[in-house]
């Protein structure tokens, strides 16, 4: 990345770093520990793996073609090898990127009837610590309608990464300007003082009124319809904490002027406003959790910044040089994209005065691993930030088997799809990605022995 | 690994199976939802040891004391078994029990039956369900006047059986709370901010609200809107805390503001942005909503509210009365509007970003006239009250100047217009531009694509999903490169045994659809090669091209069935798979058959359902 460019990126980030750091928000004072935070940055439709995987392991690595552009970042990076999915392996009959996206961030199969998978790593996050921020977390993406059908499955399933519970699968902001206005609570920040708190206590009012008149509704109800009620009354409540919690503080003269694109924006422009608002929100701290899907499972977008018409299309490569330079161009992108956030979390520090990315674990994947084979195995992952010193980074961390890079079936897939069953034990001398991330729900205080459907080894990172 | 369990179970290993306590509920949990009495797929039925010994198409599904010669567990069992189709295999253990049992004879100690246990009817309900986003700006435009399309927003509906009304996928999120929350406000202030000669505002708030003593004014108009847009009588006291908000800032001379707090508040409710549920017994209103979203994807109008509190809402015939009305209601376009471009899931078509060198002519306006003309052909056998089987052979469309080069006709002057299609080789949906396009790949046919949809959109039975690891076989680069048809290519990955049962039907379909190319446009030849349209599928028979097969599909009992169950399904929004409900349909197709069948029959029969009325059984 060139000075030039590095600075216009970090042009709204890097004006913040004169802000006075926000001590008056709820429980940035109250927290003993220092915060932690968790980001979780999805790509569509896998990795092309042969080119993925550094070469080495501990401290000596050499980073691979897709990698190259993260070298003045290998300090801060974790790379796990030999981690699976195993949940998401035995899909019978296809399906394998809806069953990857619903399983990604659950380590859990979803289930037909009712439609639903389990909760998210980040929203058992949230659940620990989000309510001492304004926002518990915060879903981006890019896609909405976009991403194509999967007969097996239900579209609810290739759209959603987070989910709320196992039924509660949590939407994607796909307009930065939408995300800016729900990072502020739907005040606008550029505002006086005096006519936000008007407008709060307006704003509570009506809030109050429909809340009292849904009481009444609700009673007369039982139920599954009781039940509907209930979860769109918890979400009026919700917006009400929300409004409630806003406080308001001036914006830097940057800021203030900045104008966000919306969702008719490309994509590079909205991965740019995304990468912006990420670091405002963990600057502010705004919220600890994000979650940013950069497509939906399947998704056939064309991507006329790396020269490709369907971007599904092309890792169904079937060997075709010209295509597998499509996948190792759209992976390489992506990664730069992820260098870029990363050394503005590094660049920018939070009220406690430390990097974000030191008190950050940022996590990059896709829900399969080769785009070509829709494998779970040594899926392709990254981990970056120390987490507060939770993560050891500057390494690969060798956890289970590694895939040698010209392997076409994983032993994993095989080996499972004969057990024919979600098992934890299906994948022979692999970690799970459950293990992964029930140490992560540790380092954020939550007590738990499980997470999903194989979490049950925490793993040592530090 | 299943052979060593077979030879472990065959020693007589472990306790006996029973077949009430062990065999029957796995077979009821992983099997009997498609091979049962109602709907044997196969032609087999699990559901009791005779039927099992009767067996399928191939014969008895089980062999007494040998596992390795019984079908059920070569279907189940091995490294890819082929059953069931969707969800999990059956684990280790359960193969183990079902070899087990039919090793030791396969002994039947279910208590006796007198008549098979009877399906029992799910009492008829509609469950409260959300307003989708086309439902709510179409709402608000019909209450309130307003052009605005705030839903446009929204984070998008969840669908689920093919339908975004459909209850079980509108989980509400803090998101679209705050969504709610926005639109209400603007749309409260662009009411207050319209002039007072603006006919809606005039209608609606006829209020000079910067005049002292508005208020009375303002509060009268609230208590005139609250019914319209709860849809329903408001009950008493019910808007007093609303007119509270009014009043308080009307104190203060701010009237202006009292009414879009107010407003604000009344669009927030539950009341308006959830239909109530229709249960037995039904509250009139909840069943006029219904009736309303159904026909209109709008809330009810004076006449229909007027019937439900004058309880002329309770019968059949009265229900079909405000029915006949609706449907000849200018507003009753957004059936097929909504319903189609659900049912044939024409938003596909909005996915489809560029096409390469494979066609030039890409834009938004042709997108559009591509999904107008299914909503066309839809409307007119509606209107016409013509045989639904038309839907798939009617020999006429309606073409603008945007479509008419892909049918190689003549283009209307202006907008569009009907033409014949009996002298070029087109009938019905299946061979519209937008049904090709959208199962078409940007860069070329797929035959498969196409099968796949006729399957599951217009007979409502999905293939299951292809296994992984197949890679995609019709690349354009290898066609070339080949210099072959697709129809070869698909024939060599056939001859692959797991792609063969369910491709069988799929390609049969269609490879007769290769007489249109990726946009729909008719060829005769695909890469220099002629494109051979005739085709054979189990239960369609032999066919020579397209429109026969379009005939086969219409005249068989399915897509009447499929089309019945869809609207259904779009109506109640629930969906309606389970054996239940297979009589439901029943109860529906054959009042539509009384009434003659048209479309229009159906769609009168769908309304006047008990699903919609609430109704378990009516007396006669």
């Amino acid at each position: 990345m060139t000075g030039r460019s590095r600075r216009r990126f970090l042009g709204g980030a890097a004006a913040l770093v004169s802000l006075p750091a926000l001590r008056s928000l709820p429980g940035a004072r109250a927290a003993a520990e220092p915060a932690r935070r968790l980001l979780v940055w999805h790509v569509p439709n896998g990795f092309h793996r042969r080119v993925f995987h550094p070469r080495g392991e501990g401290g000596d690595f050499t980073l691979s073609p897709t990698l190259a552009a993260l070298e003045d970042l290998r300090g801060d990076l974790l790379i796990p090898r030999g981690v699976a999915n195993t949940v998401a392996v035995p899909v019978p009959l296809g399906g394998s990127h809806a069953v990857g996206m619903a399983a990604l961030l659950t380590c859990t199969y979803p289930t037909r009837e009712p439609l639903g998978v389990g909760i998210s790593v980040d929203q058992v996050i949230a659940n620990a610590i989000g309510a001492r921020t304004r926002l518990p977390s915060l879903q981006l993406g890019i896609d909405t309608l976009e991403g194509s059908q999967e007969l097996a499955w239900p579209i609810l399933l290739a759209r959603h990464v987070s989910w709320a519970g196992p039924e509660r699968p949590l939407p994607n902001v796909v307009s930065p300007e939408a995300a800016f206005a729900r990072m502020f609570a739907g005040f606008d920040p550029r505002a006086s003082r005096a006519d936000v708190e008007r407008r709060r206590a307006l704003r509570a009012s009506v809030l109050d009124t429909v809340r009292a008149h849904a009481a009444a509704t609700r009673a007369r109800l039982d139920g599954e319809d009781r039940a509907r009620l209930d979860d769109y009354l918890s979400s009026v409540r919700e917006v009400e904490r929300r409004v409630q919690a806003f406080r308001w503080t001036p914006l830097p003269g940057a800021l203030a002027r900045a104008r966000m694109p919306d969702e008719s924006a490309d994509l590079p422009a909205r991965v740019r406003a995304f990468q912006e608002l990420m670091v405002l929100a963990f600057k502010l701290d705004v919220t600890r959790v994000i979650t940013f899907s950069q497509g939906n499972g399947l998704t056939g977008r064309a991507l006329p910044h790396v020269g490709v018409e369907n971007c599904h299309g092309q890792t169904h490569h079937g060997g075709n040089p010209a295509k597998i330079e499509a996948c190792k161009r759209m992976d390489r992108w992506n990664v730069a994209r992820l260098g870029e956030l990363l050394r503005a979390l590094k660049a920018t520090r939070d009220p406690d005065g430390q990097p974000l990315l030191a008190s950050s674990a940022v996590l990059f994947m896709s829900e399969i691993g080769d785009g070509n084979r829709h494998d779970q195995h040594d899926k392709p992952m990254l981990i970056a930030g120390q987490l507060g010193g939770a993560i050891r980074t500057g390494r690969v961390l060798v956890l289970g088997n590694r895939l040698a890079p010209e392997d076409v079936y994983a032993e994993c897939s095989e080996r499972t799809r004969t057990l024919a069953t979600p098992s934890p034990e299906g994948c022979v001398g692999a970690a799970q990605l459950g293990d992964l991330y029930l140490t992560l729900i540790r380092a954020f205080g939550v007590r738990a022995e499980r997470f999903g459907q194989t979490g049950t080894k925490p793993i040592d990172l530090a | 690994m299943w052979l060593a369990l077979l030879a472990l179970a065959s020693a007589g290993e472990g306790p006996a199976v029973s077949y009430a306590r062990a065999v029957r509920p796995l077979l009821e949990a992983r099997c009997v939802e498609c091979h049962n009495p109602d709907k044997h797929k196969g032609a087999l039925d699990l559901t009791s040891v005779a039927a099992l010994m009767r067996g399928g198409e191939s014969g008895p599904v089980i062999a007494r004391g040998r596992p390795e010669a019984s079908a059920l567990l070569e279907k189940v069992a091995g490294p890819d078994p082929e059953m069931p189709p969707t969800g999990p295999h059956l684990t280790g253990a359960e193969i183990a029990t079902l070899t087990r049992w039919i090793a030791a004879g396969a002994a039947d100690d279910a208590p006796a039956q007198v008549a098979p246990p009877p399906v029992a009817r799910r009492p008829a309900r509609a469950g409260a369900r959300r307003l989708t986003r086309v439902e709510y700006d179409r709402t608000v435009r019909e209450v309130l006047g307003s052009a605005l399309r705030p839903a446009a927003a929204f984070p998008p509906d969840g669908a689920s059986h093919g339908f975004d009304r459909v209850s079980d996928a509108q989980a509400a999120s803090p998101l679209l709370a705050e969504n709610y929350e926005r639109a209400a406000e603007v749309l409260a202030a662009e009411l207050v901010g319209r002039p007072l000669e603006d006919p809606a505002r005039r209608r609606l708030l006829p209020c000079d609200l910067r005049r002292p003593g508005a208020g009375g004014c303002a509060e009268r108009a609230l208590v005139a809107l609250a019914p319209r847009l709860w849809r329903r009588p408001a009950r008493a006291g019910e808007l007093e805390p609303f007119l509270a908000l009014l009043r308080a800032s009307a104190a203060r001379g701010r009237a202006d503001q009292g009414v879009r707090l107010a407003l604000s508040a009344l669009l927030l409710t539950p009341d308006f942005l959830y239909l109530a549920p229709v249960g037995a017994p039904a509250d009139p209103f909840a069943v006029a909503s219904r009736l309303s979203y159904f026909l209109w994807s709008a809330p009810p109008d004076e006449a229909l509210l007027g019937a439900a509190s004058d309880e002329r809402l309770a019968t059949r015939v009265q229900v079909l009365a405000q029915v006949d009305r609706m449907l000849d209601d200018a507003r009753a376009g957004a059936l097929a509007e909504d319903f189609v471009d659900q049912w044939l899931e024409l938003r596909k078509l909005d996915l489809r970003g560029a096409y390469g060198r494979a066609f030039k002519g890409w834009n938004a306006e042709l997108r559009a006239s591509m999904k107008a003309e299914p909503v066309a052909l839809f409307r007119e056998l509606l209107a016409a009250s013509r045989p639904a089987g038309e839907l798939l052979t009617a020999r006429f469309t309606f073409v603008d100047r945007r479509l008419a080069p892909l049918y190689a006709v003549e283009a209307p002057a202006d907008g569009f217009a009907r033409v014949a299609l009996d002298r070029v080789p087109r009938a019905g949906l299946l061979t519209q531009p937008a049904i090709l396009t959208l199962t078409s790949h940007p860069d070329r046919t797929s035959p498969t694509g196409r099968g796949a949809f006729v399957l599951d959109r217009l007979l409502c039975e999905p293939p299951p999903p292809p296994p992984p690891d197949v890679p995609a076989i019709e690349t354009a680069e290898g066609l070339d490169k080949a210099k072959q048809s697709v129809r070869r290519t698909l024939e060599r990955h056939r001859t692959a045994a797991n792609c063969r049962v369910c491709h069988l039907t799929m390609d049969g379909i269609g490879l007769s659809l290769e007489a249109y190319d990726l946009v729909g446009r008719h060829r005769t030849h695909d890469n220099g090669v002629p494109i051979d349209t005739a085709g054979e599928v189990e239960g369609l028979g032999r066919f020579a091209g397209p429109i026969e097969l379009a005939a086969r599909l219409a005249a068989g009992p399915r897509f009447e069935r499929c089309l019945t169950r869809q609207l259904l399904t779009y109506a109640a929004g629930r969906g309606f798979a389970g054996p239940a409900d297979e009589a439901a349909i029943d109860h529906v197709l054959a009042a539509a058959r009384a009434a003659g069948g048209s479309l229009r029959d159906v769609v009168r029969a769908v309304a006047a359902s008990d699903e919609l009325r609430g109704v378990v059984e009516e007396a006669p």
